[in-house]
């Protein structure tokens, strides 16, 4: 997860040399942060219809139950009208999470790492503010401790990986126009 | 004896209106109110009638009754009758033909209405305008398209617009940007004029969304310029607020306004459309203003030259294109020679001359720096050589007085030049230089790899190849007044002017009298005498060649530009008398005679424009130029304005008809205005006289205006154009019969106007106040008459030669 991350700020590192007079703006989802998930995401235009963006999210103990969980998510995003975050848009999102739950009687504890491809759509609401409406799925590589709260003989968890087909995201997303 | 007095009194009392107004009658008024929904016309009591002997004041206070809520009319001042209508809705005032009334409802608008000769007048007062509305929002659907307007042309000024150009629902997008790209171009010829300046409008989702683009810097945009700072919304009716001034063009040809207006998204150009904004035809409403310029006389003695026996040095400064690395006159430069003539002249004054001599001739020779010092120094002496020997070979007498010298101007020179011009940037690099370096050679080869050379090549190192050609003379005798005078009706010299001293041009000035003669004087004097500062020309000889131009009916307004110094502009007095430094007079700038006479050329050649604004800046406010500025307020299109229009309206009948005629105040009924000129025209034979083309062209284009009351019909019939012998007028109206319609004959006077003067028909074919349907009507009945015209031509030869035969 760790090495996950390091790929990611080294990618950012690279293209911040790129940097001249690019749009950078600041998102959050409602939705997520309605769920006590805050979220935070940035944006960053790289071309007449592409942009890149970084968003990470992390909950500890949401609506008091015994969850915590980190997540980042890259995204390179290609807008259809011709005007960076403006209207119709597609993305290619990576996804790397790791997760420590308590759902009832069972444990989930684990890392996952995955890609998907998002769709969405942007608002415009004024020269500095958008909201996003989209949705994302993909598919994801995941690493599971899965044990139970009721097994007190022993702390061996059983240990299950493999590949599913998840949503990644589905939001609605503010966005403010930094400059 | 205090009878007869008291008699005559009474008299005078009775008659006074009379005399004031020879024509006064007592009019009856009737007020009515007009009930469009059930059809009744009810007579309104004690409604405020206000009488008027003129049709100006009248619409003077129906104005500010309609804006000025707190407006209190005075008797005299604002109106000069008044009654209140009785039960039956009738009152009586004594009034001339070309009065008004104005009637004043309880709540509205007051209604103005002209006599036009009537002894019965009826008003109509709409019924819904005396009651109190409550608030009613109405939507209605009309269909509107984007037609060419005519354009207001004065003189050579043309002024396309203001007026709103439509963007339909259909086309308006708030995610796209809609332009208007302007092309002018000449009617007569089809060549482009001018690409004019563009008009854009953005949906605001367009253009708030540019922002967000790569790189994107609004001020690098060049069209941010050209942006409305309102935005269209999608779906909902817009304008673009389109207006263009040409300025200068041609007073011959016409221009027409085409333009592209395209739509573009995000991405790309999606709709594009040509339309015509103005097909050429223009509204000139002072056409026909008779005005006259105040032409001051110039004050000659400022400019006085007193002959002296005297020693006088004069210097001339000759720019000579030499062939390359040789010591002789380019042969193409013609230029050359004229200068060459020119000094050889103007020594012959001298030199030729019993009572004058010339003592001493300097003749320096300077180069450019610009390919080595040793070359250039004798190549510069070589040049002052030649120059040596042309003068001398005119005039061997000068050999011996003659010395010649050379030098060459230093790269400190350029910098200098370069300062002079403004190009500072370019001065302080070039002194760098020569600061950094010593050696010349240095210098040149680093000035010459600056990337500006070029320019330093073709306009300031041609500026220090110059030969000065300073001489000194004497006079022994001053010449009288007579003696000048004999010498010029005996000597050819002296009669063309090329061997007069400047006293000699001043006193044959005031001596001869005969444009010809004068010019040929003026123009020689404009060559050879200079102002006091020793380098304008001399302003009299200006201003005497100016007049001579105007009584030969044309004009050259830069004459006089040399002696305009408009950093005096909008002063008390412009005028001045300058000096230098040390106290020495310079001349006189702003002359009021030659700031009037500059004013008289520009308007010659339609310039109104610039006219106007050299007599705001450079005319002092002083009531002599009253008129004059008035003249050219007029001209300039400002003759809506109350004072422009009575001042210039009383001037003549005729400016008064076209004043009147000319009346488009969007905030005044300009109807009665309208309606008043064409009474005077159809009506006052002491002033106006019927076979008059101008009287009848006038006549024409009110009547098209007012009586044809279809304006959009897709044919005229030819009725129209030809005398409607079988119009009965009513007793009531004469401009009316007795069902209450005009005359439908409005096109008639057109075809009288046009059979007297067939200049007029160019006039009305590119007339914007006549629509295309006028002119195909038109041109239909004049071929027709031309036809039958040239058939009796024919006919009448052919008796001719059967009478002969």
């Amino acid at each position: 997860m760790k090495r996950f991350l390091l790929l990611i700020f080294l990618f950012m590192a690279l293209g911040a040399s790129q940097l001249r007079a690019q749009l950078i703006a600041v998102k959050t989802d409602a939705l997520w942060d309605c769920a006590m998930v805050p979220n935070l995401g940035i944006e960053l235009v790289t071309g007449e219809r592409t942009s890149v963006g970084l968003s990470a999210f992390g909950s500890k103990n949401p609506w008091g139950k015994d969850i915590s969980l980190v997540a980042v998510m890259p995204e390179f995003r290609y807008w259809f009208s011709g005007r960076p975050m403006n209207k119709h848009f597609v993305g290619l999102a990576a996804l790397g999470t790791n997760y420590d739950i308590v759902w009832g009687k069972k444990i989930l504890n684990g890392d996952a790492v995955g890609l998907g491809l998002t769709f969405g759509y942007s608002f415009f609401l004024s020269s500095h503010w958008s909201l996003e409406c989209y949705g994302s799925f993909g598919a994801v590589y995941y690493k599971l401790d899965r044990g139970y709260t009721t097994d007190l003989y022993s702390n061996a968890m059983m240990q299950t990986h493999g590949y599913a087909l998840v949503p990644f995201k589905l939001g609605v997303s503010f966005s403010y126009i930094i400059k | 004896m205090k009878r007869r007095y008291f008699l005559l009194f009474i008299m005078l009392l009775f008659c006074g209106v009379e005399y004031v107004f020879p024509q006064a009658k007592i009019i009856e008024i009737t007020v009515k109110m007009n009930d469009k929904k059930n059809f009744t016309k009810d007579p309104l009591s004690g409604a405020e009638v206000f009488g008027f002997y003129d049709v100006s004041k009248a619409a003077r206070t129906a104005k500010r009754l309609k804006t000025d809520v707190t407006f209190v009319p005075r008797d005299g001042e604002d109106f000069d009758e008044f009654q209140t209508t009785d039960a039956e809705g009738v009152c009586e005032m004594l009034l001339p033909p070309i009065g008004a009334v104005v009637v004043r409802p309880a709540m509205g608008d007051p209604v103005i209405k002209n006599v036009d000769g009537k002894l019965k007048l009826e008003v109509l007062i709409d019924a819904d305008v005396g009651k109190s509305l409550k608030e009613v929002t109405t939507t209605a659907k009309k269909l509107r398209m984007n037609k060419p307007r005519p354009s207001r042309r004065f003189g050579n000024r043309k002024t396309v617009g203001p007026w709103p150009f439509i963007i339909f629902p259909n086309q308006t997008r708030d995610d796209a940007r809609t332009g208007l790209a302007p092309i002018v171009t000449v009617l007569e010829d089809g060549d482009t004029f001018m690409i004019a300046r563009p008009f854009i409008k953005d949906g605001k989702n367009y253009q708030q969304t540019q922002k967000r683009r790569m790189g994107y810097d609004e001020k690098n945009d060049p069209l941010t310029a050209y942006r409305s700072d309102k935005f269209m919304q999608t779906r909902e009716e817009d304008t673009i607020m389109f207006g263009l001034m040409l300025y200068p063009i041609d007073v011959k040809k016409h221009y027409r306004v085409n333009a592209t207006q395209w739509f573009e998204n995000y991405h790309t150009v999606y709709s594009s459309d040509s339309v015509c904004l103005d097909e050429g035809y223009d509204l000139e409403p002072m056409r026909f203003l008779e005005y006259d310029l105040m032409q001051m006389p110039i004050n000659m003695d400022r400019y006085k030259r007193k002959g002296r026996r005297e020693m006088m040095q004069d210097k001339r400064e000759l720019n000579l294109n030499f062939m390359v690395g040789k010591a002789e006159l380019d042969p193409a430069d013609s230029l050359n020679f004229l200068q060459l003539n020119q000094l050889k002249e103007d020594l012959a004054r001298y030199a030729d001359d019993d009572e004058a001599g010339i003592y001493g001739i300097e003749v320096h020779g300077q180069a450019s720096p610009d390919g080595g010092i040793a070359i250039n120094q004798r190549l510069c002496h070589q040049r002052s050589e030649y120059l040596k020997s042309e003068i001398a070979a005119a005039f061997p007498k000068l050999r011996s007085v003659m010395k010649a010298s050379a030098s060459v101007a230093g790269w400190e020179d350029v910098a200098r030049l370069l300062e002079e011009d403004s190009l500072m940037d370019y001065a302080n690099e070039v002194k760098e230089i020569i600061a950094s370096n010593k050696n010349t050679q240095v210098q040149e080869r680093k000035i010459r790899a600056l990337p500006y050379y070029d320019m330093i090549k073709e306009k300031i190192l041609p500026r220090l190849r110059v030969v000065d050609f300073s001489f000194s003379y004497f006079t022994n005798r001053v010449r009288t007044p007579e003696e000048v005078y004999e010498k010029y009706l005996t000597d050819p010299g002296y009669r063309s002017g090329k061997k007069l001293k400047p006293y000699e041009f001043y006193y044959l000035f005031r001596m001869i009298k005969e444009p010809a003669e004068l010019e040929v004087l003026a123009k020689e004097a404009l060559k050879s005498v200079k102002d006091d500062d020793n380098r304008k020309p001399w302003p009299l000889a200006a201003y005497i060649l100016g007049q001579c131009y105007l009584q030969r009916d044309t004009s050259d307004a830069k004459l006089f530009e040399p002696y305009l110094d408009w950093s005096r502009a909008g002063m008390a007095t412009p005028e001045l008398q300058k000096k230098g430094f040390g106290g020495n007079l310079l001349g006189w700038v702003n002359d009021e005679a030659i700031v009037s006479s500059y004013i008289t050329h520009l308007c010659k050649v339609g310039d109104y424009y610039m006219a106007d604004s050299v007599a705001v800046n450079l005319l002092p406010d002083d009531p002599r130029f009253y008129m004059t500025k008035r003249f050219l307020d007029c001209l300039n299109g400002m003759y809506n304005d109350p004072e422009v229009r009575d001042t210039v309206a009383a001037t003549s009948m005729m400016n008064k008809v076209v004043l009147y005629a000319a009346q488009d105040d969007p905030d005044t009924d300009n109807e009665v205005f309208h309606r008043q000129a064409l009474y005077l025209l159809q009506n006052d034979t002491v002033h106006f006289n019927p076979e008059d083309p101008k009287v009848l062209y006038m006549i024409a284009t009110l009547r098209f205006r007012l009586d044809a009351e279809n304006k959009t019909a897709k044919v005229y019939t030819e009725d129209h154009f030809q005398f409607d012998e079988f119009f009965e007028p009513s007793l009531e109206d004469p401009t009316r019969d007795t069902w209450g319609y005009p005359r439908q004959d409005w096109g008639y006077p057109m075809i009288q106007c046009c059979q007297k003067d067939e200049r007029f028909l160019k006039y009305m074919l590119y007339d914007g106040e006549f629509n295309e349907q006028y002119r195909t009507a038109f041109m239909k009945v004049w071929k027709k008459l031309k036809g039958e015209k040239d058939k009796d031509k024919e006919d009448n030869l052919k008796t001719d030669e059967t009478i002969l035969q």
